[in-house]
């Protein structure tokens, strides 16, 4: 008797694969890499390459436990991941920051596309909670200098920098913040191969520049300062979000509490929490819109027979 | 032969499920997040719950053999032995004297269950206390050895759980210490860590013994133990914050749970293993409130 193995769906398929959004953001993600290389020096690249590959091993192993196809998504999570740390990170703690973010943040919940929140950023939180003085010094090795440690603009304040050393990124800071410039290059290529929502990043930094604006803090240097660029062009644009709505619904909300953390908290930088506790209150956005899933009855409990 | 496999398969998952019923789920979660924060605390909660478990389980068993007297007797005992241990304990424990009040709130929990019987026999205080900790009445009829094998792998978890945590919080086991790396931080000792913690521990025993824990009551660690860190952390002023904050995260949990639905999340994380390892993640989120 012949064998029936019945697939599951979808099975049209297009070109625009889960590898290649992934090969996308690595690209985007390069010319920021080379400039935080440079300006944090050569110990930068080996954070990045640390992060990536234990980020990969984990994804590896728990896919293979599981049993789900192997998919390159966390090579993106270590880069990112690695650009939320200083160039004096200890490689111990981006190894064990890089297994909570697959782990805890990722696989737990079934892995690529069902996470509920930003993996990298997730990792970010777990060292900024254990081991908070960790992102506290800043070495700056580019431009001729050995080594500055120094505190960032959000620790200085406004007047210290110029507005083109805070765009350029000859300012201290995390590997992967501090060029505005070149992150927008890469944003700008992910907008051009339409892999992103720009205008839920544009809703984002608008949020956060009119907030301050209406606390009394320059709007030019709030955006310009931090990790709010990075955040906003590849940390907010995760696929967590549902629905273009729930993510411009989502960029508003991210953007008051990271101004609020700013503002009033003690942190140091609000854009890790502000987009993950956005995350987090994702589904409460998703379900208060009110939109029909298809496949799945209007009230949840019909479809289990308790109504 | 393919129907007789059919049976054995479906007998298995029915056994299965009577020792989900019967596993304390709730209790064990408890424990894990606010008191195996060092291996002595560790020790004692692994041993309390196990006696609940076990107690819990013969009852189940022996539903109508046991007296109702005999029953209330020994639920009034366990529960107090329970808070007692934990008061004694208060000058070790991460949470003292908290953990005594938790412990209280979980019988509470039981005891309401008297006041709404659903079953056509009412369930009396032993039962009531029982559920208070994660038991179910849909346990009954299950095996004893299966109850007690599983409580057992729990409560080895769940020690080990505390040694783990305490050496990576203060670098010592049972109060000697053994290393003073830099990776020892206090934060391993906190609750949102114990959430995550609890989540893994109850993923091993589903992936083991092969239950299921879809459909528990993770609100019912997650309140009670906001509230108590609330108190401990803040004291009692700032009520309308707390509120707030108690507030945010039963939202942000109702609507994770909604989106779980939609998630491929692993069989043995499935239900309250992931929702208790979400708890932690908006504990450590939500941590800038």
């Amino acid at each position: 008797m012949k064998e029936f193995s019945p697939r599951i769906g979808p099975f049209l398929r297009t070109s625009n694969t889960s590898a290649r959004i992934m090969l996308d953001v690595v690209i985007a993600l390069v010319p920021a890499m080379i400039f935080g290389v440079w300006w944090n020096g050569p110990r930068a690249l080996l954070e990045i390459l640390v992060a990536c590959a234990v980020c990969q091993a984990c994804d590896m192993v728990c896919d293979k436990i599981s049993g789900r196809d192997f998919t390159h998504g966390a090579l993106v999570t270590g880069v990112l991941l690695a650009f939320n740390m200083t160039g004096t990170t200890p490689i111990w703690v981006i190894i064990l920051a890089s297994v909570f973010a697959i782990v805890v943040g990722k696989q737990v919940f079934g892995g690529l596309g069902s996470n509920i929140v930003n993996p990298a950023l997730m990792g970010r939180c777990f060292v900024m909670l254990v081991y908070p003085t960790v992102l506290n010094s800043f070495t700056v090795a580019g431009g001729g200098v050995d080594s500055v440690t120094s505190a960032t603009v959000l620790g200085t304040g406004a007047g210290s920098y110029s507005y083109l050393q805070m765009f350029l990124g000859t300012i201290p800071g995390t590997i992967g913040e501090t060029s505005k410039l070149l992150l927008l290059i890469g944003f700008l290529y992910l907008v051009f191969r339409r892999e992103v929502n720009w205008l839920a990043s544009l809703v984002y930094v608008a949020t956060v520049a009119g907030v301050s604006a209406m606390f009394g803090f320059d709007p030019l240097t709030s955006l310009l300062s931090g990790g709010l660029v990075l955040g906003a062009c590849f940390m907010l644009t995760d696929y967590v979000s549902v629905g273009i709505r729930g993510q411009l619904f989502t960029a508003f909300f991210a953007g008051l509490v990271t101004t609020f953390i700013r503002v009033h908290s003690s942190l140091p930088e609000g854009v890790c929490f502000g987009i993950l506790t956005a995350n987090c209150l994702m589904g409460l956005f998703v379900f208060a819109q009110g939109k029909h899933v298809y496949g799945i009855k209007d009230e949840i409990g019909k479809e289990d027979g308790h109504a | 032969m393919l129907e007789r496999l059919n049976d054995k398969t479906a007998g298995n998952a029915g056994r299965a499920d009577l020792t989900a019923a019967a596993f304390p789920a709730e209790g064990y979660a408890f424990a894990a997040a606010l008191l195996a924060a060092d291996a002595k605390t560790g020790l004692f909660a692994a041993a309390v719950l196990f006696v609940i478990s076990v107690i819990s389980a013969a009852l189940a068993t022996k539903r109508s053999a046991a007296s109702n007297v005999l029953r209330v007797i020994l639920g009034v005992v366990y529960m107090a032995v329970f808070c007692a241990g934990v008061f004694l304990m208060n000058g070790y424990s991460y949470q003292g004297h908290f953990a005594a009040i938790a412990a209280a709130l979980l019988a509470c929990l039981g005891f309401v269950r008297l006041a709404a019987p659903a079953e056509e026999e009412a369930p009396d205080a032993a039962e009531g206390a029982a559920e208070g900790a994660g038991a179910c009445p849909a346990a009954a009829g299950c095996p004893l050895h299966a109850a007690v094998v599983t409580a057992a792998l729990a409560s080895v978890l769940l020690f080990l759980c505390g040694i783990v945590r305490e050496l990576l919080s203060a670098g010592s086991v049972f109060g000697l210490t053994v290393t003073s790396s830099a990776v020892v931080s206090s934060f391993y000792g906190k609750t949102a860590i114990g959430l995550i913690a609890a989540g893994f521990l109850l993923a091993v025993v589903s992936a083991v013994r092969k239950i299921d824990f879809s459909g528990r009551g993770t609100v019912f660690v997650v309140l009670p133990a906001a509230v108590l860190l609330m108190i401990e952390a803040r004291g009692i002023g700032g009520i309308a914050k707390q509120v707030f904050i108690l507030i945010i995260l039963l939202l942000a949990l109702w609507g994770i749970r909604k989106r779980l639905r939609f998630s491929e999340t692993g069989r043995p994380f499935r239900g309250m293993p992931v929702e208790l390892i979400m708890s932690g993640l908006l504990y450590m989120v939500l941590s800038w409130l």
